[in-house]
This record gives C-alpha cells, sequence and structure tokens, in this order.
C-alpha cells in the first residue's frame, strides 16, 4: 500500500518521508530488493514491517540509515537515525558499562549508563566482557547502545530475535517509554506479537514493495473447546467481561484486543477447563495476506 | 558532541580490547619469535666474530619487513573487524562524519606499530648478545673484516677502497646511528598502517581484509625486488616503482648514514652495489612519495572530514 502523500505536502509532524524508494542488486539481470516503497512516519510512533524472508526490509532498512547510498527515490528526515543491526557481536571485549559509555559519547541521550543497563534489568556491576553474555543479555546491550545514542528515529532489524519472552518484554515496555517522549521506531521482526503490541502501524512487504497495511488494533478472534458446563462457562467469561458469541457448544468464539495468554490464564484460573484454542490474530492475518 | 572525546574514548576502547584479547597476545609473542628468528638468520650468514650494533639494525630490518605481513594486516582488520559485528553499521547511520572515530583508530594503530618495531628491536637485541655478548663491535675488528671481504671480491680491481678512518666513522657503534635506524623503521610502520588501514576501509570482511594485505604486500615486493635487480638503465618509471614502497626508506637511511656502501657487501659480496648510486640517491622521490601518499590517503580514509569534502567539491 502506498502512501499518496506528495513530499511536498511534509507535515511538521512527520519525522520521515519516504517516496518511491528502490533499490536493485545485480548489473546484468537487476533483482529489485526494494521496489518503489513510500511511506511517512510520524514523531512519536512506530512502524512496522513483516514479510518474508528475503521480501528487502533489511535492505530497506539501510537505505533509510544511510547504509546504502545508492538507490532511487527520495528520503527526507528530520533529526539523527540510528539503526539496529541483527547481528549481535558489540564489542566483544568490552564490559556493558565501557560499551555504553562509550556510544554515550555520540550522542545527547537523557540517560546515564547505569540508568540504560537498569531499564534493560542489566546489572551495572558485571565485569565480564560481552563475549561471555548469553545473546538475549547481548542483545540487550545492543538496544541499549541505541538508546545511549538517542535518535530521533531508531531503526530497528529484528530486535526480538532469539530473546526470551522476559527479555522480549523489557525491550517492549523500554520502546513504549521512549515513544511516548516523542522517539519514533521503524521496526522489522517476524514477532508479531509484540509488534502488535507496540506498533502504530504495521505493512506486509513482499518481493520489496508493500503490498498491504494491516491494522495493529485488529481485533482478534479466538475459538475455544470447552468440557466445563454451558452455564459455568457464560458466568466466567461474563465475569471476565469478554465479548463472546456460542453458536455450537462447547466450541465459543472469543474476540479479543488485548494478550490472548492473558485471557487464557484468567479463565482457567476461574476454574474452567478446555481442549483447544485456536485464534485468529495478526499472525493468521499475515498469513493470508501472503497465501493470496 | 565532543570529537575529541570521540578520538580519546576510541583509543582507550581499543586498548581495552588488545588487553583482554588473547589474539593481541599471540600477536605479541609471534612479532618476538619471528624478530628473534630474523636476527638469528643474519648471524648465521654473516662470518664474522663481530658486527657492529647499528649494521645489524639496518639489516635486520630490511629483511624483518620483508616477511613482517602483519604490520600491515593488524591495522586492515580494525574498521572490517567492526563491519562485521554491527558495530561499524551502527555508528555510520548515527554520525554524518567518523573522522573522530577513525582518527582514534589510526592514533592507536600507530601507537600499536611502534610497540611492535620495539618489541622486534628489544628480540634482536636478545639474539644479538647471545651471540656476541654484552660487547659492541669495536670498529677496528670491521675494518680488517671489511677490508678482507672487499680484497677477495674484487682483487686488484677499481674499487675505492674507504680508508679506515672512514670506515672508523662510519661503522664505530653509535646510539644516534642506530636510533636513526629504528626512527626510520618506525616510519616504515607507520606507512604499512596507513595502507592498512586504507584496507580495512575498502574491505566488506575479515577474510578480503588479509586476502587484499597478502596480495598488496606481495606487489609491492614483487616491484621493488624487480626493480632493485633488474642492472638495465634507470627509468623515471623504475624509481617510481621503488619509492612507493616503504623497504626504499631503508636504502636512504643507508645512504645518509654510509652505512648501506659498507655494509651491503660485507652480507652479500656479490651483488655490491657501487658507491654512488643515484638510484639510492633519490631523497626527492622518497619525499615525494610519502606526500603523495598521505594526500590519498586523507583523501580515501577521510571523506566525510569537511576539508576534504570541500576540497572535493572544488575539484567538481
Amino acid at each position: 500500500m502506498e502512501d499518496k502523500t506528495s513530499l511536498s505536502e511534509i507535515n511538521s509532524d512527520f519525522i520521515l518521508k519516504i517516496k518511491d524508494v528502490s533499490k536493485s542488486y545485480g548489473l546484468l539481470s537487476k533483482n529489485m530488493a526494494v521496489d518503489g516503497i513510500s511511506l511517512s512516519i510520524q514523531a512519536g510512533t512506530c512502524a512496522s514491517l513483516v514479510g518474508r524472508n528475503g521480501a528487502g526490509k533489511t535492505t530497506f532498512l539501510k537505505v533509510i540509515s544511510d547504509l546504502i547510498n545508492t538507490f532511487e527515490g527520495k528520503i527526507e528526515k528530520k533529526g539523527r537515525i540510528a539503526y539496529m543491526p541483527e547481528t549481535n557481536g558489540i564489542y566483544p571485549f568490552n564490559t556493558s558499562l565501557e560499551v555504553l559509555k562509550f556510544f554515550l559519547k555520540f550522542g545527547n541521550s537523557p540517560f546515564t549508563a547505569g540508568e540504560i543497563l537498569e531499564k534493560l534489568n542489566l546489572s551495572i556491576d558485571d565485569k565480564r566482557p560481552l563475549n561471555l553474555y548469553s545473546k538475549g543479555m547481548k542483545r540487550k546491550v545492543t538496544f541499549g547502545s541505541m538508546m545511549a545514542l538517542y535518535p530521533d528515529i531508531f531503526i530497528l532489524d529484528e530486535p526480538f530475535e532469539g530473546l526470551d519472552p522476559d527479555t522480549c518484554r523489557d525491550i517492549v515496555e523500554v520502546i513504549k517509554g521512549l515513544k511516548k517522549i516523542g522517539r519514533s521506531f521503524i521496526i522489522s521482526s517476524h514477532d508479531l506479537y509484540y509488534l502488535k503490541e507496540v506498533s502504530d502501524r504495521v505493512f506486509v512487504i513482499d518481493k520489496g514493495k508493500i503490498i498491504r497495511e494491516l491494522d495493529p488494533e485488529a481485533e482478534s478472534v479466538c475459538v475455544i473447546n470447552f468440557t466445563s458446563e454451558i452455564e459455568s462457562v457464560k458466568l466466567v467469561l461474563n465475569k471476565l467481561k469478554l465479548d463472546y458469541k456460542i453458536d455450537k457448544f462447547p466450541l465459543v468464539e472469543i474476540t479479543y484486543r488485548q494478550n490472548l495468554d492473558i485471557i487464557l490464564a484468567d479463565i482457567i484460573k476461574e476454574g474452567l477447563r478446555f481442549n483447544e484454542s485456536r485464534s485468529k490474530d495478526l499472525f493468521e492475518y499475515f498469513r493470508e495476506i501472503l497465501n493470496e | 558532541m565532543n570529537d575529541l572525546g570521540i578520538v580519546k574514548a576510541t583509543f582507550v576502547r581499543e586498548f581495552k580490547t588488545i588487553r583482554r584479547s588473547n589474539a593481541y597476545l599471540i600477536i605479541l609473542i609471534a612479532d618476538a619469535l619471528l624478530s628473534m628468528v630474523s636476527a638469528e638468520v643474519i648471524f648465521l650468514n654473516i662470518n664474522y666474530s663481530s658486527i657492529v650494533f647499528q649494521a645489524v639494525l639496518i639489516i635486520f630490518f630490511t629483511e624483518f619487513f620483508s616477511f613482517f605481513v602483519i604490520l600491515l594486516i593488524s591495522p586492515s582488520l580494525t574498521i572490517t573487524e567492526e563491519r562485521e559485528l554491527g558495530t561499524w553499521n551502527i555508528l555510520k547511520s548515527h554520525q554524518d562524519d567518523l573522522t573522530p572515530v577513525k582518527l582514534g583508530k589510526i592514533i592507536f594503530q600507530l601507537f600499536n606499530s611502534i610497540i611492535m618495531i620495539l618489541i622486534a628491536v628489544l628480540s634482536l637485541i636478545f639474539i644479538y648478545i647471545l651471540n656476541y655478548g654484552f660487547y659492541f663491535a669495536s670498529s677496528l675488528t670491521v675494518t680488517r673484516s671489511v677490508t678482507s671481504i672487499l680484497n677477495t671480491y674484487y682483487p686488484g680491481g677499481t674499487f675505492t677502497l674507504p680508508s679506515t678512518e672512514q670506515i672508523n666513522s662510519i661503522l664505530a657503534f653509535s646510539w644516534y646511528t642506530s636510533f636513526q635506524v629504528i626512527g626510520v623503521a618506525i616510519i616504515v610502520a607507520f606507512l604499512m598502517t596507513f595502507v592498512g588501514m586504507c584496507i580495512s576501509r575498502a574491505s566488506s570482511n575479515r577474510t578480503f581484509s588479509i586476502v587484499l594485505s597478502v596480495f598488496v604486500f606481495v606487489i609491492l615486493s614483487a616491484l621493488y625486488s624487480i626493480s632493485i635487480n633488474s642492472m638495465g638503465p634507470l627509468t623515471k618509471i623504475k624509481l617510481a616503482i621503488v619509492a612507493v614502497n616503504p623497504l626504499f626508506l631503508f636504502q636512504v637511511v643507508g645512504d645518509v648514514t654510509g652505512l648501506k656502501t659498507l655494509v651491503y657487501p660485507i652480507t652479500n659480496g656479490t651483488s655490491m652495489l657501487p658507491v654512488s648510486n643515484p638510484f639510492f640517491g633519490s631523497f626527492s622521490y622518497t619525499v615525494i612519495f610519502i606526500i603523495v601518499f598521505l594526500i590519498f590517503f586523507c583523501i580515501l580514509f577521510f571523506p566525510e572530514f569537511k576539508e576534504v569534502k570541500k576540497w572535493k567539491r572544488n575539484i567538481k
């Protein structure tokens, strides 16, 4: 889906405006990695890119970040950008504190190295070099280095890749906090669950083109096969104030906007039992679009 | 944002990295061992009971650099390593001008090359002492050796033998000449560091950096070797080829100190060079080479630097 706003109509709220950006590789046969993408990002918002492997997400992010200089189209930005790569090899022989102090020299971050470590649940007293850290901890430090640079636009390539839920939760909360203070984000990820939480717009990208925009606030539907009595099911679902529809009991269709895991945990806590649950959420919509 | 602060922070971070890196320890040990082997090979090829220290130094550095490609490889990895790790992309996306980071890296690499040279000199002194004891050769012994070798290779020839006084003045042990040779070694190391940094900027990964370093080194050595050994007429092209090789500086220092005319007959009588050879007297070529090289280095390595940008815009 193309953003139809022309470049000359830049609203002061837009911090990044991309118009018809294309990038191809190869001399003889041109392989279009990015094919005429246009979009604009407002300050304090988050746009996410989802798509298959090799869809052109990373190339597009690198073009925005000035890491690829030869491309077609126009990019207009107000403020600084910082790109977080998908690799995790940030200064392997330095400690997390040393790395953050180093990156703090480049930006005007309101945070100190200690505050960044605290926000990311990392210890300030950890004297180990980063090559002894786990993958998740290294990812946190890489994200911390972005906080130290404190750009206007954070470009994050697979920030949740290979991380445990607690670490993902830490990063999600930090992103939400940074959005509140006017920082913008462009995130490429396969983790739709966390993207839904932080994104204002989600774009599906395929073969270098934006083919659809998903609504991260869209309602999700879950069908649960209950083994409990119908009366007790109705009682609990009413108590939890859930939007549900019963056509063929024991199958109950629940429409929700929040975290499904929390809903299911609440239902179990109330003493209901069920065999299986199938949900139609952002992930299902995404799959449907790609299969079209 | 403080540019000087970034230069300092980069230097300190690089220093902390080598302090904790096992690979760097191996490089230092390799430096010391290679120097000792190189020194021992020199002493095995010199059949004299003693040889003056500064003469050994100049032979040593000329030989030493012919396989010490590590001085080229080490700086060539500094940026490509960060590219592979991803940190270079983080900084590049955020900063319009990475000159302070590059400057910090260069200063560190220059500091590193001085350490490498000093370790090499200490290793040489160690082997020198093992061979000759705590005794720096007296000029008298050397005079006899040189006179003898010259007579052996050029019996009854027209070669003008230097007087004992001349030999004494040239070959008596001198701290000044020794430091002069060490100083030239450091300048050569600096030039190789600059070449290594350019390779680092041009390479996308570590393997490519190493391959390119070896390739550049082999090409430079081959061109130098071909130019210096061909006995054809001296042309400006040949001079230019010789002048682009940092080893040429050792020939210049040999010319300055007078060591060349006496040292080379001692070690290699068959390819002895004439006393007055315009080929090695070309200081101007060396100076031009260094200036041209440094200009190219600045353009290649600091393209974002304001003055370079302004200059390039004017050219266009």
